[in-house]
């Protein structure tokens, strides 16, 4: 076949795929949408289409509650997948994840902290109490993170020596959040818990705004390294070879990785298996080039968060599970079925 | 164009793995390495590459640890010995070779180098396919194509024939060589077996204990140097211009067998 052909039939291939994904994600939206209280109402979708003329309750429930709500959700799995791909890629370990590096125990830690020690303390701002929760998840991700890549430094930032790390640390902030809940009061140990559980009830526009300005420049930075990750599935000495700085990009992607999973654990907990299966789902359909893999899994994330918080609040309804619960629940079957059937190519 | 490695020492603790390398290797020439197991062959390729320190290395008057990741991937091409084969088709790795060049989006006259590239090594059945499919003979060729279209002026290659079969070894060398007279490389290939090394090299270069031993041209290579380097008694042969190496006794026992 002639490379003039293949390179089309390429980018056809590619094109569909990711066509593919984002009508899925359209349809979920649309159907996140008409989905309420009173289940799913097919009529709904004619009034969303001139939203403007319907009455006041209809609007503001969809405005202010369901619309924000899936966005948060497709936002979610986006930052998810990109931050599990990267992770992926640049620890050439299919078992790593965006919490690889001990992200989700250490922002389980710093919410442990805000709503354990600072709601005791008497000088809380009211505006940073707002964020107070969200605000030391995130600075405790990241300070897991800065530890990661210092130690990393230190064993030229080998893949196995840092996830030895990201386990390490990992337990070490899991045991310092255990050691706040044993003693404080049984409803402040609920409440930590309960953060870790990753809920996106607690979805609002500014949030929304927010995981858009890390998302998209995220998305640019490590597209734009996407020949470095291709580079490096043969190992790190063929990759530099290839005209990769090993230990600088592996450090920059660590951080842009973590940026992403912080940011989208600080506001709605721990939402575990997204970011471990969106990856391997494009591998399984596109194959291992990072130019696409790295933009598909992130629509990859944000279709199946979308699709787990609909059957959340459809599962069990008129109860609403926390979307977390799902996802581990659902995507830890999903993942041996793949290794089960797909082993090889994983 | 000339390669020059001016007293490179190496130590990790106390234990010394290269001891004041000194050589030099012109373009168009094919220099093999030989040593036994642990003489510090494939380090001596990893300096040069880059991957260990390079201070002491030139490539004409450059000083190759002062170039950037990407200008010294322009310079040099390396197979090293073991390499992950990941799940990614030929023109994906093909096209890895020009990313030095062109970085995140690769340019018109890159994709006529990779169609020019699969026409020489005759890629075109094997474009679509997952090279972590391939055979061992078709896996090299694409990899030393995507190292060729790096277009190096060094190609340092360790070990890249001991997992083919004899045809596919020939081919290799063959086309090793044809590589480095035709684009005026400097090649430098760590190889165990001595028969390949006599008839595809140039040069020899004989490592031992991180030491270089002898350094001679083919040509004049003789049986005690081997003898000096493996620890093994060794005999050439020449026979209708061919020379052929020899190790041990094999012969003697054979006999000694039959006369029980």
């Amino acid at each position: 076949m002639s490379i003039h052909l293949l390179y089309r039939k390429r980018f056809l291939k590619r094109f569909l795929i990711a066509f593919g994904f984002v009508a899925l994600i359209v349809l979920l939206l649309w159907v996140a949408l008409i989905n309420g209280a009173s289940g799913l109402v097919w009529s709904d979708s004619v009034k969303l289409l001139h939203l403007q003329s319907e009455p006041e309750a209809f609007r503001v429930i969809i405005e202010s509650i369901r619309l924000p709500r899936a966005l948060a959700a497709l936002l979610v799995g986006m930052l998810l997948g990109l931050s599990g791909v990267a992770m992926q890629g640049v620890l050439h370990n299919p078992l790593a994840s965006p919490f690889t590096l001990g992200i989700s125990q250490a922002a389980g830690f710093g919410a442990a902290f805000a709503i354990i020690v600072l709601e005791s303390t008497t000088f809380s701002h009211p505006l940073l109490s707002k964020f107070s929760i969200a605000l030391c998840a995130f600075v405790a991700s990241m300070l897991c993170t800065f530890l990661i890549v210092w130690i990393g430094k230190k064993v030229q930032m080998r893949p196995s020596s840092i996830i030895l790390a990201g386990v390490g640390l990992g337990s070490l902030f899991h045991s310092g959040t255990m050691f706040l809940q044993y003693f404080t009061t049984e409803i402040n140990a609920a409440a930590a818990l309960f953060w870790t559980f990753g809920d996106l009830s607690k979805a609002t526009y500014e949030n929304i705004t927010f995981l858009t300005l890390v998302f998209l420049p995220s998305l640019l930075l490590l597209w734009i390294g996407h020949w470095k990750f291709d580079a490096l599935c043969f190992g790190d000495e063929s990759a530099f070879n290839k005209g990769v700085h090993v230990q600088t990009f592996r450090s920059v992607v660590f951080l842009i990785s973590a940026l992403c999973t912080a940011s989208a654990v600080a506001f709605f907990g721990i939402i575990g298996f997204i970011g471990l299966v969106a990856p391997h789902l494009v591998r399984l359909l596109l194959g291992g080039a990072h130019s696409m893999l790295i933009p598909l899994s992130a629509l990859c994330g944000g279709a199946l968060l979308l699709g787990a918080d609909l059957l959340a609040r459809m599962l069990l309804y008129p109860s609403i599970l926390p979307v977390g619960i799902l996802t581990s629940f659902i995507g830890a079957p999903v993942l041996l079925y793949l290794l089960s059937t797909q082993g090889k190519r994983l | 164009m000339m390669l020059r490695i001016e007293n490179l020492s190496y130590a990790v603790g106390k234990k010394c793995l290269l001891d004041t390398i000194h050589t030099h290797v012109h373009s168009g020439e094919i220099v093999g390495i030989i040593g036994p197991n642990g003489a510090g062959k494939s380090t001596l390729l990893k300096h040069i590459a880059g991957i260990l320190p390079s201070s002491h290395i030139f490539l004409d008057e450059i000083e190759l640890s002062k170039l950037t990741t990407r200008e010294r991937a322009k310079e040099i091409a390396y197979l090293s010995q073991f390499a992950n084969t990941p799940s990614m088709s030929v023109l994906e790795v093909l096209e890895l070779g020009r990313r030095a060049y062109s970085g995140m989006i690769l340019t018109q006259k890159d994709r006529e180098m990779i169609h020019e590239s699969i026409h020489h090594f005759n890629l075109a059945p094997l474009l679509e396919r997952n090279i972590a499919t391939l055979s061992g003979g078709e896996r090299q060729k694409v990899l030393i194509a995507g190292a060729l279209l790096q277009e190096p002026k060094v190609l340092l290659l360790d070990e890249p024939i001991s997992h083919l079969d004899p045809k596919n070894q020939l081919e290799m060398l063959l086309a090793m060589r044809h590589v480095t007279q035709h684009k005026a490389l400097i090649t430098l290939i760590v190889l165990h077996d001595m028969q390949h090394a006599i008839h595809y090299t140039h040069r020899l270069l004989m490592l031992k204990e991180g030491r270089i031993i002898h350094d001679t041209p083919t040509k004049s290579l003789e049986a005690s140097m081997l003898q000096t380097l493996f620890d093994v008694k060794t005999s050439l042969h020449v026979h209708n211009g061919h020379t052929f190496v020899y190790y041990g006794h094999q012969h003697d026992e054979v006999h000694g067998v039959h006369h029980h």
